[in-house]
């Protein structure tokens, strides 16, 4: 089934990324890249993902967060499930958390970095299928 | 000029609630929601506004009223917001009222921060605790209108890193270069915060003022302010330049049923905003 389901990861860390995409292409996933917000906004615009995973932390601390309220509140876009992946908590001590924190973050997911690739790609089917 | 007659229709803010909707609700910290209001009329609307420091009195329709302060600037007219603790009966009662659901309003009350007084000078934010609401105010009246103001420092200081409020607002700071923040958590169990664990006062260690320059801003819990202040005098910040926001028991909002005073003032009236050096001879205010 994930042969046909398409990823958008959106993360300004490329060994990060890369490390990611090869778990998701091993998996079957076909995965497309942006390394910044206006690229990732670009790419959703031309070709609808099945899935996003957003990193927090890139040209601004909040980016990700961003992002991801635009997304949400974009009738385009608002059915993609939204998985963050971040680093932010371990950077700055913030936390943040979708269960609690309402709109200001409307991701269906929230994890943080690094990830266990098992119950990474267990989160990722769950939210794709 | 206004008319006699224009005089005649203004709505008289501070006797008469004025109906106000629910735009959104935002989760703070536990315990903790902002509450982003418009008033249905658009008169009341344009004729609204307010401080950096003043407060409102919230009506709970069938319940009661409580003194809120407000948390959004002047600099951003038409939305009123509150960031309000559930505490009491109408504070609780707030809590069930959803987005579409009618509060109502009087105000604003009392006395602001004077933001011109604070114009090409240094400005020092200090707030502890559900301080920063007020606080926030000022903040991004100052944000709003950065190039008016020197440098910009913001010291808040939160009990854990789960008690930070308006946490997505202070991520967004870390990206300007224009102020200088610095955050304290009094504990931290978890082992996860990346700045200073200690109380508030243990950040002017990091600090360097120039005091003749140096207008300061403060709003926290009670205990806050005597360590604080001792702080801003070892950095000589004359006590005329320092105000802080004090929070009493205000009720009418008006210098009328005398729930809040201070001495000889009001805290309604004469504050919630007083010039350090005005309240120095009396015992109970810091």
């Amino acid at each position: 089934m994930a042969q046909n389901k398409k990823i958008l990861i959106v993360d300004d860390d490329p060994d990060f990324i890369a490390g990611l995409k090869m778990i998701l292409d091993n998996a079957g996933y076909s995965v497309k890249l942006a390394d910044n917000v206006k690229d990732g906004m670009q790419s959703l615009a031309e070709d609808l993902p099945d899935l996003i995973i957003l990193d927090v932390m890139m040209e601004n601390f909040d980016d990700g967060f961003n992002m991801c309220a635009d997304i949400k509140h974009n009738e385009h876009f608002k059915h993609i499930p939204v998985i963050i992946l971040t680093a932010v908590t371990e950077v700055t001590g913030l936390k943040f958390d979708p269960e609690t924190d309402g709109e200001y973050l409307e991701a269906d997911e929230y994890m943080e970095k690094p990830i266990i690739p098992e119950v990474f790609l267990d989160k990722v089917a769950a939210l794709i299928k | 000029m206004e008319s006699a007659i224009q005089q005649e229709n203004k709505t008289d803010l501070i006797f008469q609630p004025q109906l106000a909707k629910i735009e959104r609700v935002l989760p703070q910290i536990g315990g903790h929601r902002l509450f982003q209001l418009k008033f249905v009329d658009e008169e009341v609307a344009k004729q609204f506004s307010h401080l950096c420091g003043q407060f409102i009195e919230l009506t709970v329709i069938g319940v009661g009223e409580a003194p809120i302060s407000i948390s959004s600037p002047p600099s951003r007219p038409g939305t009123i917001e509150i960031c309000v603790r559930k505490a009491g009966l109408v504070t609780s009662a707030l809590f069930k009222l959803h987005p579409g659901d009618h509060v109502a309003i009087r105000g604003p009350f009392g006395s602001g921060f004077p933001i011109d007084e604070f114009k090409e000078k240094d400005v020092m934010l200090i707030a502890g605790g559900l301080g920063l609401a007020p606080l926030r105010s000022l903040l991004l009246s100052i944000l709003d209108d950065r190039a008016s103001f020197k440098d910009l420092v913001l010291m808040y200081g939160s009990r854990n890193p789960n008690d930070i409020l308006f946490k997505y607002e202070l991520l967004g700071l870390m990206n300007r270069t224009d102020i200088k923040y610095f955050f304290s958590v009094d504990s931290d169990d978890e082992g996860i915060w990346k700045q200073y664990v200690g109380v508030v006062t243990g950040l002017f260690d990091r600090i360097e003022v120039d005091p003749e320059t140096t207008f300061c801003a403060l709003c926290g819990p009670p205990i806050m302010y005597r360590f604080v202040i001792q702080e801003l005098k070892k950095k000589k910040i004359p006590m005329s330049q320092i105000f802080v926001s004090l929070e009493r028991m205000m009720k009418c909002g008006v210098g009328k049923c005398g729930h809040c005073t201070i001495g000889n003032l009001y805290c309604c009236t004469d504050g919630p905003v007083f010039r350090y050096s005005d309240i120095l001879n009396i015992k109970e205010a810091v």
